[in-house]
């Protein structure tokens, strides 16, 4: 909690930077847990239904607990026409989960995004914060396995 | 607009929220010359009396807030931000908001709305943010693309920028050039330059021989441009009329082996599940435009399914309260325009002539060509390849997921996956 | 004042007027969806939508506030079109079967149908069939087919919570009770979550409603267009035939309110002209129709309850009213009305009886006069829940003042006024008065108040140049001496409470009880726990109590009654019968003149008595004692009963009748929820059962206080778990 009060704190427990606020207790946090937004929305006397409004609205934010690696599947247009969808379909697969979910095991979590603005790498797959273009179906098997080991 | 409007608390805002899929030129000029940025601001402030700005970014690019934040610092340190700017009198200074992954926050109301820490529903205008903007203050609002022009614009003069162009389109302008060409990225060019001179002069036509279909401007909102267009102009009004537009500057070429319905329904399937979900126009019509290309993409199509698609997106156009249901059903219009027989092929003959669409489509390996090396049956995740090795292999169309690795580890030499439509059961 | 062209005429029109309410005033008929003449402009239906010349895209008139010389058309081909499509798009989420059925007008009440593709999409089985404003607008848009998909949202229908169920798969999104519960209410329970497609009205985390602070006030069912809200009581009802306006009694505010009546019954409450709470709004119905209420009289013959004819019961009454004289003694609810009240008081004198009540009768109270009030006010506001008390109150505060009031929270318990709270002082029981003194002059605040300086100093800059009114629920306190710089609003916790001060009594409740001098006890809306055996005791009124007695003279409810109540303000209210008196149950100014009348008494005006107040001790815990005790006086009762006690949905809403502690000391006692325990004072002994809250500080434990309780003083008590 004194973590979430330093970044209230850095927005002047302004209301109107809720989703600055939240995107940084995600940072922290890696989730939206509902007791922080409980707390959150006391701190801010912000109503704690418009918090979770925008918390569902944003598709940023996270209500569950996300995996050890986040798996970012970019759906832009220049990756949809080289093929995006057989790689999500592929991992969807691979890791026996659907776009939005966490494997059981907790260790990944697959998501898929509008655009990265990396088009000229399309299709792109990002992995924590690495960046692998020009996914092909087969270099799927061999990212994830890479990933499997730690 | 905004200077002659009363009141001593204006703001002027940046939207950096492209969020058009397949298009980057904000993160480029962000990441690369967010200075421009800043300077086309504070210009900007000077002109309407606004002493706060923000830029607004999306989400998705954490770099381009990064190299903003540290733009604005060294700004501050130069005083070229901040109180009494170069002893002109001027305070001003610039917040960056963090979006959080929300495309109808392009949409300027929405994106004043989220601003201010609520969700992002856009509102009808009048009033215009030019009158009633951010908490209620005039407000002016331009794109990253527009304030990065400003300095350069002050610094040679209207003149300079006017002589570049066409008549009503001004200057130049930036298109991310992706999809299947040969030279993917960024260019900057004068407005009225053909589409041709833009994907075979300057991104050297399309990859591996195949032949150009269509070309996609303007991102969900605008349209699919097909090859007896080539030699349109680009400009404003002559996408506009084409039916598509120019919106943030996606371009977006496609090849042979690209379907146009499911282009289509990947650009309304994409505003639909982007719909802020206010007004029932675009909150159930895309909905339902889904619907029908979901069904006819596998091979499910009905006879009256054209007419109906047509009808909604018409009405969706008409009857959406903000740009983005306005604009949603482009892609839609202008695909049964220019493409109405390949609509017809899937509905009627259950046949995806870009080999696209899966339901649509078998693979199948042609036993003259099937060097019988097994690679094929060894990555076969679902085990539907069956052959002795030096034999032709054959594929199980039950257990065929269509996944298509085969195809791409058949060896070149042998070539011998197909695609076939329609499909073989 | 601006000129425009409206459907071809030119029309004047006020600044800041919407071209909806432009044409509304006009006469034009405009479809409209989300919008709704309480709440703020949303422009998400888009049926309102009008054409302005020059502009491409239709406007919406909800929207919409013109400028001078705007031409607008709000009738055309187009536009007609265009709301024939979005109420088609509109209708694809909402079940429809029945909406464009050709042979509507043939089909009967719950009628099976072939073409019904289940009963439960039909609107024949919704309780808003008749009263739809989808069924209106498709009829008036002339809708017969919907081309689109029918896309149900397959939800689970919420019922878990008390007094109204919701069925989002018929919510059609317009968002009225997300504004009701926003703007009207301030209460921020609802709000849209999810986007697109997936968009939804609910909670946050979509907790039940019990959960998530809702008040239950029904504003958010009042506003709905559709069935999606629906009232639990009255949904298998038709739509009321007529509504009867009168006043709520069920606590002192008065609020007004409609009664819906179909067939001589009482099917629903709705606000009339302000707000209600959820007393008015979901208690009274269910209260009238209780399948407990006794409506015959009934007299002990033999050791047994018989139904015997009114002349009868009175006959006997009047015997031993007779009888005993001033060795009776008529206790009686302030709820009943003022004339009831006045002829009780006659009885009293002719019969040189002793009159009480159980509500406590400060010197201090007086009539809430808010027009006084001027300038930069802070309320202050002592161990009384607003929300739950007096919601209806604080709404009028919060609107009359604006931001020109701030609130100040002082209470050991963490009740629902956080919300609204400006500054909350969450002291320690029993500190209210040195607290108080400090906040408004330079006393001490004694450490253990459990608050810190800075708290105070930043209470005490916030309240400065101020005027502070102080309020607080007259029955939570027996006496509260406080500086007299500050000026006081002791809100009565029930009906007539004004008007029985004015009387005066002469004696207290407890005393009369207690007293050896009564023989025959004559109780009409209250059920007091006898201290000793009585000769006779008389009951009048709605519910059997839950002690012995000898004759019930069943009394009608306010609803079946004409006549009057004061209010908070010292205003007479208007009591209209709704319907007649259910059975043989009659008004209780009718029974009390029947009984004068058979004593050969003409009733006379009532002489002034003296008014009764008593003092307290003030104890601090101690080793035998050492828990802190604190009373909150329970303003949900009718008459004898407490509406958690009859009605299902108080029960859960209130859990009044639990003693509560918090996790800590229910630990320290090996007290689990709802197991049952004794609460033990110098002066009193409970059995509750026990309700485990966080908002009760360490060491305190809350009860509820009833009038059945009788008199309970500030004191320190003890807790232990009961074997059963």
């Amino acid at each position: 909690m004194k973590k979430i009060d330093k970044v209230l704190k850095k927005y002047d427990y302004k209301s109107s930077r809720i989703i600055q606020i939240l995107n940084e207790i995600q940072e922290i946090q890696n989730y939206l847990p509902k007791h922080v937004l409980e707390y959150v929305s006391r701190q801010l006397k912000l109503p704690l239904s418009s918090i979770y409004s925008i918390a569902t609205f944003y598709s940023a934010f996270s209500l569950k607990p996300r995996g050890k690696h986040l798996v970012t599947v970019c759906m832009g247009t220049a990756c949809h026409v080289r093929g995006a969808p057989a790689v999500l379909n592929r991992l969807e697969e691979k890791l026996k989960i659907k776009s939005g979910d966490t494997t059981v095991d907790n260790r990944f979590t697959l998501k898929t995004v509008n655009c990265l603005g990396a088009c000229a790498l399309a299709p792109i797959v990002v992995v924590d914060d690495e960046y692998h273009g020009q996914t092909t179906v087969n270099k799927v098997d061999q990212l994830v396995q890479n990933y499997e080991k730690d | 607009m905004c200077r002659t409007e009363p009141g001593r608390t204006k703001y002027i805002v940046c939207n950096g929220d492209e969020g058009d899929p397949g298009a980057f030129m904000d993160r480029s000029v962000l990441e690369a010359d967010p200075h421009s940025v800043i300077e086309g601001l504070v210009i900007g402030a000077k002109a309407i009396g606004a002493h706060q700005g923000f830029v607004y970014v999306r989400s998705e690019y954490p770099l381009a807030v990064k190299r903003l934040k540290i733009a604005l610092k060294q700004s501050e340190e130069y005083g070229l931000l901040g109180h009494n700017i170069l002893d002109t009198g001027l305070n001003f200074n610039i917040d960056v908001v963090q979006g959080a992954g929300a495309f109808v926050c392009g949409e300027e109301t929405a994106l004043l709305a989220s601003i201010e820490g609520r969700v992002g529903r856009p509102r009808q205008r009048p009033p215009y943010p030019s009158e009633k903007g951010l908490w209620g203050k005039p407000t002016n609002i331009n794109n990253v693309e527009t304030w990065a022009n400003v300095p350069m614009i002050i610094l040679r003069g209207a003149k300079w920028f006017s002589s570049i162009g066409t008549k009503t389109s001004k200057g130049t302008k930036i298109f991310s050039l992706v999809g299947k060409i040969n030279n993917t990225g960024l260019v900057e060019v004068p407005m009225g330059i053909s589409m041709r001179e833009i994907i075979y002069d300057i991104g050297g036509g399309i990859p591996k021989g195949k032949e150009f279909k269509a070309v996609q401007t303007g991102g969900p909102s605008g349209g699919c441009i097909p090859k007896s267009l080539l030699e349109l102009p680009i400009d404003y009004e002559s996408l506009t009329k084409a039916g598509s537009m120019m919106g943030s500057g996606g371009m977006i070429v496609m090849d042979e082996e690209t379907c146009m319905v499911d282009v289509a329904r990947y650009f309304i399937n994409f505003t639909q599940e982007e719909s802020c979900g206010k007004c029932p126009p675009c909150r159930m019509g895309t909905k339902h435009m889904v619907y029908v290309l979901d069904r006819i993409t596998q091979g499910e199509g009905k006879d009256g399914d054209i007419k109906l698609l047509h009808n909604l997106a018409e009405n969706v156009k008409l009857s959406s309260l903000c740009g983005l249901g306005q604009t949603a059903p482009n892609p839609v219009l202008t695909t049964l325009k220019y493409f109405q027989r390949e609509y017809e092929a899937h509905i009627k003959e259950k046949r995806c002539p870009a080999l696209v669409c899966k339901n649509l489509i078998s693979y199948t390996i042609d036993a003259e060509l099937c060097g019988g090396c097994t690679i094929c049956a060894k990555n076969c995740p679902s085990d539907a390849i069956s052959g002795e090795p030096k034999k032709a292999h054959t594929i199980d169309q039950v257990k065929c997921t269509k996944c298509g690795i085969c195809i791409s580890v058949c060896p070149p030499k042998f070539n011998a996956v197909k695609k076939v439509s329609p499909t073989l059961i | 004042m601006i000129s425009i062209t409206l459907d071809g005429k030119k029309v004047r029109a006020k600044k800041g007027e919407t071209v909806l309410q432009i044409a509304q005033r006009k006469g034009i008929k405009i479809p409209t969806l989300c919008h709704h003449k309480d709440l703020s402009p949303f422009g998400g239906c888009r049926l309102c939508i009008v054409q302005v010349k020059g502009r491409t895209h239709p406007l919406t008139a909800c929207t919409l506030y013109p400028e001078h010389g705007m031409v607008i058309k709000t009738n055309t081909p187009r536009l007609r079109k265009q709301r024939k499509f979005t109420l088609q798009l509109i209708l694809s989420e909402h079940p429809n079967a029945c909406l464009i059925c050709e042979r509507e007008a043939e089909c009967d009440s719950f009628q099976e149908c072939i073409k019904k593709s289940a009963v439960t999409f039909g609107c024949k089985s919704c309780p808003q069939n008749g009263n739809c404003e989808l069924q209106d607008l498709v009829e008036e848009l002339k809708i017969k087919e919907i081309p689109f998909d029918f896309r149900y949202r397959n939800l689970e229908v919420e019922r878990h919570d008390p007094f109204f169920d919701r069925d989002y798969n018929l919510c059609i999104l317009c968002g009225r009770c997300i504004r009701a519960c926003q703007e009207i209410r301030h209460a921020h329970t609802l709000d849209f979550h999810h986007r697109g497609p997936d968009t939804l009205v609910g909670t946050a985390f979509e907790l039940p409603h019990l959960e998530s602070g809702c008040q239950f006030c029904g504003a958010c069912v009042d506003v709905c267009p559709t069935g999606a809200l629906r009232d639990r009581f009255s949904r298998y009802e038709k739509p009321a035939e007529k509504t009867v306006k009168t006043t709520c009694v069920l606590c002192s505010l008065g609020c007004s309110i409609n009664l819906g009546v179909n067939n001589n019954k009482i099917t629903c409450s709705t606000p009339s002209n302000n707000q209600i709470c959820v007393r008015g709004r979901f208690g009274i119905a269910p209260l009238v129709n209780h399948p407990k209420r006794i409506t015959k009289p009934m007299l002990k013959k033999d050791n047994q309850l018989v139904e015997v004819e009114w002349d009868e019961a009175v006959n006997f009454v009047a015997h031993k009213l007779q009888a005993n004289r001033s060795r009776a003694g008529i206790l009686f609810s302030p709820q009943l009305t003022a004339e009831a009240i006045e002829k009780l008081y006659s009885l009293a004198d002719s019969l040189k009886a002793r009159l009480a009540t159980p509500i406590n009768l400060n010197h201090t109270l007086s009539t809430l006069q808010l027009n006084q009030i001027k300038g930069n006010v802070v309320f202050i506001i002592l161990n009384t829940d607003m929300v739950a008390d007096f919601s209806v109150l604080l709404l009028k505060l919060r609107k009359k003042f604006k931001n020109k009031a701030s609130y100040v929270v002082i209470d050991a318990v963490q009740n629902t006024s956080n919300g609204f709270a400006d500054v909350r002082l969450n002291l320690k029981p029993g500190a209210e008065k040195e607290l108080l003194q400090a906040l408004v002059g330079t006393g001490r605040v004694p450490r253990n108040a459990g608050i810190s300086h800075e708290k105070i100093t930043h209470t005490k800059n916030f309240i400065t140049d101020k005027q502070i009114i102080l309020i607080y629920n007259a029955s939570n306190f027996q006496e509260l001496q406080l500086p007299k710089s500050i000026k006081q609003l002791p809100l009565p916790s029930q009906v007539n409470t004004l008007e029985i001060a004015r009387y005066g009594v002469e004696a207290t409740y407890e005393e009369t009880l207690k007293s050896q001098n009564i023989d025959c006890l004559y109780t009409v809306g209250v059920a007091p726990t006898p201290h000793k055996k009585y000769e006779t005791v008389i009951v009048q009124d709605c519910f059997i109590p839950d002690f012995d007695f000898d004759v019930f003279l069943p009394a009608a409810t306010f609803t079946e009654t004409n006549g009057s109540i004061i209010d908070i303000e010292g205003k007479t209210r208007r009591l209209r019968r709704a319907i007649a008196p259910m059975d043989e149950s009659r008004p209780d100014d009718w029974i009390v003149e029947e009984i004068a009348s058979h004593l050969n008494l003409r009733l006379k005006k009532p002489r002034r008595r003296k008014l009764m107040t008593k003092k307290t001790i003030k104890m601090k815990p101690n080793k035998d004692y050492p828990l802190r005790l604190i009373i909150r006086e329970n303003t949900y009762l009718y008459r004898n009963k407490t509406l958690s006690s009859i009605l299902k949905g108080f029960e859960r809403l209130r859990y009044d009748r639990h003693v509560w502690l918090n996790e800590g000391t229910a630990k320290k006692y090996k007290l689990q929820e709802n197991m049952r325990a004794r609460i033990i004072g110098r002066k009193i002994l409970f059995d509750m059962p026990v309700k485990i809250s966080s908002v009760v500080p360490e060491g305190s434990v809350l009860i509820f206080h009833t009038p059945s309780m009788g008199h309970i003083e500030n004191q320190p008590v003890r807790i232990e778990c009961t074997k059963f």
